[in-house]
C-alpha cells in the first residue's frame, strides 16, 4: 500500500480558435504572436459547457480509469478560477453527477492556475492520514481573456482529474513541496468580468521565481537531482515559459515537450500543469519518475515527484488519452467564438 | 426550473437514474414510484448506462425559452440501450449528415437552458455521438 | 339512458378569429354565447350548464376560475367550469357536455371554446404557454418546442413513407385556400408551395408557414337532448359519436412517431359503435396545429391509407372537390387557432356544412362529418361524428 494516483482523466472541449484568427480581428501579426507565445490554437467550450460540466466529464474519465466505484470516493476538490457560481460549490455538482454523494467531503478551491494541485495536496493529506480511502482532485477552467488583451490568445478550456489513494497506484507519490509568496502578478476583483495582469511582471518575479524555487525545494527535500527525472510538466501559461524554466534548470527539451498541451489547447489555467502531467502519464513507462510543478498567480507553486508503477499498463486501456481529446477539433471563427464565450449580450 | 424541482430531479437529470420494478422487471426513466405495467409499488433505483441510439431528430432554429443562445441546436428522441426512450439535445454535431437513425450516442453532462443571471444553473445530460 | 343516445347541436355562435385586441376574454365569450342563444331565441336561464374549453387563460392572462368569470359577465347563473386539455380543451369540454345530456341529468347545455392569446405580447410568453401542453420536465426543459416535436414526426414520416416536403406544404396551401372562402377565417390570403418553403425555419423541416399563428376567438354550441332538439329544429344535426383517445403525453413515450395512436383508437371505436367505416365520412375537420399533423391525422383516422397522407394531399384528394375534403373551414392554419376554441369551431363548420350553410366551401351529399381535435402532440385526441 503506497500513496499515489489510482487513475486520472481529462476533458477538453472540441472547439478551437487559432491565434491567427484572434490576431486577424485585432489587426495584429498572428504569425509572430503565435511564434512568440508558442501557441497555435486554444480550446473553446461549447455554449452549454462550463467548469462544472468539464469537471464532471474529466472526473468520470478518471473514475473509470481508477476502477473505483463512486461510493469509495471520500473527498472531491475542484480547483478553478471560473467556478460557475460566486457562491455555491462546483464540487457538489461533480459529486452528485458521479453518484458519490452523500458520504464525502467536497469543496471548491481558488488559487489562480494552481488550485487543482492544491486540491491534490489536500487529498494526499486526507488519504495519508487514513481519513479517507480515496479522493479526487480536479483542476478545470473556462478561462476568460479580455477581448484584445494578450491573454485572449491563450485563455483556454479544459479539465484534469486525479483519483488519489493507496491501493495499487499507477504512480506513487515520493513527495511534495510548495513555494508561496504574496506576489500580485494577476488578479480579478469581485464582480469584474475579466482578470487583469501585470504584464512582464508575470515573468521573472512571478512564474519563474516560484516554479524554479518549488522545483529546487522539492529536489532538496527528496535528495534528488533533475537527472533523476524522466518527464516534467510545468504550468503552461503559454508555450514559451515552461521551456524557459526547463532551460534555466538544465532540463533537456525531450523531457518536457510531451507535456506542452498549451500549443494546441491554450492555457487551461487550473488544469494546465495537470493536463501536461496527464499526457506524460499517457506516455510513461513503469519506473519512470515524473516532476509536476504548478504555478498559480498571486503566487505559489506546488511541486510533486511521482514514480510510475506497473499498474499503469494494466489500466491504460480504460483511459481516454489526452491526445484523443486534443485531436478532436472543430475550428471556430472569431464571431462564433464570441458567441460560444457569451460575449454576445442577448438580454 | 424551480429550485425544488431542480433538486428533486437531480438523480435522473445528472446520472440517468431511473426505476426498475422488482416484480416484473419493467424499466422507467425518470424515477417512478409505481410500475404502470403491473401496478407494483415495489420499485428500486436503476442506473441506465448512458449508451443510446438515435431514433429521430430535428435542428431547432426557433429555440425554446432559455435555449436561445444555442440556436441552432439539435434535438431528438433517443433510445437507451436498455430500451427506454428519452428526449434530449444532441451536442457536438459537427456534420449533420451523421444524424441517421441508429447512430450510436452516449450521454454527456451539460448545462440545460441558460436560466436567469440570478437563478440557479440547471445541469443535465445530453447526447453526443460516440465517434468523434 | 344508453350510450347511443343522440345529442343534437341546435345552435352555434362564433367570433371572427384573429387579433381581437379590443375585447376582453369575457367580451369574445359573450359574442359567441349570445349569437348562439339569440339565433334560436333561447333564454339564458334555460342553459343548465356551461362547459368552457380553454387552454391557457392562466398563462396568457393570469386568469383562472374561468367558468365563473365568463358566466358572471354573460349573466349566466348555471354551473360553469373550465375544462383544460391543451389544444383539445374545447373538444373535451364538448364531450363532457354530450355525456351530461346522455346521462339524462341535463337537456340543454352550452359549450364555449375560448382563447385569448394576444394578451401575451412577448413571443416567449406565448411560446411558453403553447409548450405547457408538453411534458415540461422531460421535453420542454430538455430543449423541446412544439415545432421541434412535430418536426421530428415530419422527418420520421418522410423517412418511412417517402412523404415530400412539398406534399406537406400542400396542406398549408389547401387550408389557406379554404380559409379564403370562409368569412370568419383569420387568414384569407392564398399561399403557394414556394412561399411555405421560403418562410423562416422553425425546426427543420418545419417552417413558419407550417405552424398556426396566435389567435383570439370564441366559439359556442348549444347542445340538446333529442327530445328537446325537435322543439327547436325539425331536422337537427346530431353528434352520433364523440370518443376520446389516449396516448402518452411525451412523444418519446409513444410506440410510433408517425401515427396518433389515441386518434386511431378513438376513430376506430366511433366507427365500430356506429356500425360505419371511414368510407362513410364525407368530410372532416382535423387538428392541423402543424401541417404535418393533418397528414398524420387523416391517416390515423383511416380517411386515407397509412403513409399516403402526403400523396393524397398533393393529389387534391383532401381539397374541397376531392374524395375526402379536409378542413373545409381552413383548419387551425387558415381559419385561425385560438386553441380552446378550435375544437368547438370544428363542430360549427360541420354543422354549417350539414345544414348546407357553408357557402362557397359547401360539400354536397354529406353522409357523416368528422371532427378531430388534439392536445399537445397527440396525447389527447377527441373524435366526433356528426350527421342528420
Ligand atoms: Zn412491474
Amino acid at each position: 500500500m503506497s500513496l499515489g494516483i489510482l487513475g486520472y482523466g481529462v476533458y477538453i472541449p472540441r472547439y478551437r480558435i487559432s491565434v491567427h484568427e484572434i490576431a486577424r480581428i485585432w489587426h495584429e501579426d498572428g504569425e509572430s504572436i503565435s511564434k512568440g507565445i508558442n501557441v497555435i490554437e486554444k480550446a473553446v467550450p461549447a455554449m452549454d459547457e462550463d467548469t462544472a460540466t468539464i469537471s464532471v466529464t474529466a472526473v468520470q474519465n478518471a473514475l473509470r480509469h481508477s476502477g473505483l466505484s463512486p461510493s469509495e470516493i471520500g473527498a472531491i476538490y475542484v480547483g478553478s478560477e471560473s467556478h460557475p457560481y460566486a457562491v455555491k460549490p462546483t464540487a457538489v455538482t461533480v459529486a452528485e453527477a458521479i453518484g458519490a454523494t452523500p458520504h464525502l467531503t467536497a469543496a471548491d478551491l481558488e488559487f489562480a492556475c494552481k488550485a487543482g494541485t492544491a486540491g491534490m495536496q489536500m487529498v494526499f493529506g486526507l488519504v495519508a492520514a487514513d481519513e479517507i480511502r480515496a479522493g479526487i482532485a480536479v483542476g478545470t477552467d473556462c478561462a476568460q481573456g479580455r477581448p484584445g488583451d494578450a491573454l485572449e490568445y491563450t485563455a483556454g478550456a479544459g479539465g484534469a482529474a486525479f483519483v488519489i489513494g493507496k491501493n495499487k497506484p499507477i504512480a506513487t507519490l515520493e513527495g511534495m513541496y510548495s513555494y508561496t509568496t504574496d506576489t500580485p502578478d494577476f488578479w480579478r476583483r469581485e464582480g469584474a468580468r475579466y482578470p487583469s495582469h501585470a504584464g512582464r511582471f508575470t515573468g521573472a518575479p512571478s512564474y519563474f521565481r516560484h516554479t524554479l524555487s518549488a522545483t529546487q525545494g522539492l529536489l532538496d527535500k527528496l535528495g534528488l537531482s533533475l537527472n533523476d527525472f524522466d518527464r516534467v510538466s510545468f504550468h503552461q501559461p503559454n508555450g514559451r515559459f515552461p521551456l524557459s524554466a526547463a532551460k534555466a534548470l538544465g532540463i533537456p527539451l525531450e523531457k518536457i515537450q510531451d507535456a506542452l498541451c498549451v500549443r494546441r489547447i491554450g492555457n487551461t489555467y487550473s488544469a494546465s500543469s495537470m493536463m501536461g502531467f496527464a499526457r506524460q502519464l499517457d506516455l510513461a513507462k513503469p519506473g519512470e519518475r515524473i516532476l509536476l510543478v504548478s504555478y498559480g498567480s498571486g503566487a505559489g507553486s506546488d511541486a510533486f515527484s511521482f514514480v510510475v508503477t506497473d499498474e499503469i499498463l494494466e489500466k491504460r486501456e480504460r483511459s481516454i488519452p489526452v491526445d484523443k481529446y486534443m485531436d478532436r477539433r472543430t475550428e471556430l471563427d472569431y464571431a462564433l467564438y464570441a458567441k460560444h464565450r457569451g460575449k454576445i449580450i442577448m438580454k | 426550473m424551480g429550485v425544488a424541482r431542480s433538486w428533486r430531479t437531480q438523480k435522473s437529470r445528472y446520472r440517468l437514474t431511473g426505476s426498475k420494478c422488482t416484480k416484473c422487471g419493467a424499466l422507467y426513466f425518470p424515477i417512478n414510484i409505481v410500475c404502470i405495467k403491473c401496478t407494483s409499488l415495489d420499485l428500486e433505483e436503476f442506473q441506465f448506462s448512458g449508451k443510446a441510439k438515435l431514433i429521430e431528430w430535428t435542428r431547432v432554429d426557433e429555440a425554446a425559452k432559455g435555449f436561445e443562445h444555442l440556436v441552432p441546436y439539435y434535438f431528438g428522441i433517443v433510445e437507451l440501450e436498455e430500451g427506454v426512450r428519452i428526449s434530449t439535445q444532441i451536442v457536438d454535431v459537427v456534420d449533420e449528415n451523421i444524424l441517421q437513425p441508429g447512430l450510436q450516442l452516449q450521454m454527456t453532462f451539460r448545462k440545460l437552458g441558460e436560466g436567469t443571471e440570478e437563478g440557479i444553473i440547471n445541469y443535465g445530460l445530453k447526447a453526443e455521438p460516440v465517434d468523434w | 339512458m344508453g350510450k347511443n343516445e343522440k345529442v343534437a347541436v341546435i345552435s352555434t355562435g362564433m367570433t371572427e378569429f384573429g387579433d381581437l385586441y379590443e375585447y376582453e376574454i369575457t367580451g369574445i365569450a359573450n359574442l359567441a354565447i349570445y349569437e348562439a342563444l339569440n339565433n334560436l331565441h333561447i333564454k339564458k336561464e334555460e342553459i343548465e350548464s356551461l362547459y368552457v374549453g380553454n387552454m391557457g387563460s392562466h398563462l396568457f392572462e393570469g386568469q383562472e376560475n374561468l367558468g365563473n368569470l365568463i358566466a358572471t359577465y354573460a349573466g349566466l347563473t348555471c354551473p360553469a367550469f373550465k375544462i383544460q386539455a391543451a389544444g383539445a380543451s374545447g373538444a373535451v369540454a364538448l364531450r363532457n357536455a354530450v355525456k351530461g345530456i346522455q346521462s339524462g341529468s341535463k337537456e340543454l347545455v352550452m359549450v364555449l371554446g375560448v382563447e385569448k392569446m394576444t394578451e401575451a405580447t412577448k413571443q416567449h410568453e406565448a411560446q411558453l404557454a403553447l409548450a405547457s401542453g408538453l411534458d415540461t420536465n422531460w421535453e420542454t426543459r430538455m430543449g423541446a418546442t412544439l415545432a421541434s416535436l412535430f418536426a421530428i414526426m415530419a422527418r420520421a414520416h418522410m423517412r418511412e413513407y417517402g412523404t415530400t416536403r412539398e406534399q406537406i406544404a400542400n396542406v398549408v396551401v389547401k387550408n389557406h385556400y379554404n380559409a379564403s372562402l370562409n368569412p370568419k377565417a383569420q387568414y384569407k390570403n392564398r399561399v403557394r408551395v414556394e412561399s411555405v418553403l421560403r418562410s423562416k425555419l422553425l425546426s427543420d423541416p418545419l417552417r413558419l408557414f407550417d405552424a398556426c399563428a396566435l389567435s383570439d376567438g370564441a366559439a359556442s354550441v348549444v347542445l340538446a337532448s333529442e327530445e328537446v332538439a325537435y322543439s327547436y329544429d325539425s331536422d337537427p344535426v346530431f353528434i352520433y359519436q364523440i370518443k376520446q383517445g389516449f396516448a402518452p403525453i411525451a412523444l418519446h413515450q409513444r410506440e410510433s412517431l408517425t401515427e396518433f395512436s389515441g386518434t386511431k383508437f378513438a376513430a376506430e371505436k366511433a366507427y365500430r359503435d356506429m356500425g360505419i367505416t371511414a368510407a362513410d365520412i364525407s368530410l372532416a375537420e382535423v387538428h392541423d396545429i402543424f401541417s404535418i399533423a393533418e397528414i398524420i391525422a387523416i391517416e390515423s383516422l383511416g380517411l386515407v391509407e397509412k403513409g399516403k397522407g402526403g400523396f393524397a394531399t398533393e393529389n387534391g384528394d383532401t381539397a374541397l372537390d376531392g374524395s375526402i375534403p379536409i378542413n373545409t373551414s381552413g383548419g387551425l392554419k387558415g381559419r385561425g387557432a385560438p386553441l380552446g376554441a378550435t375544437g368547438v369551431a370544428q363542430i360549427i363548420e360541420l354543422f354549417d356544412q350539414i345544414k348546407g350553410n357553408a357557402g362557397d366551401r359547401q360539400i354536397k351529399d354529406i353522409k357523416y362529418a368528422l371532427a378531430h381535435s388534439m392536445g399537445g402532440t397527440g396525447g389527447t385526441s377527441v373524435v366526433s361524428i356528426l350527421g342528420r
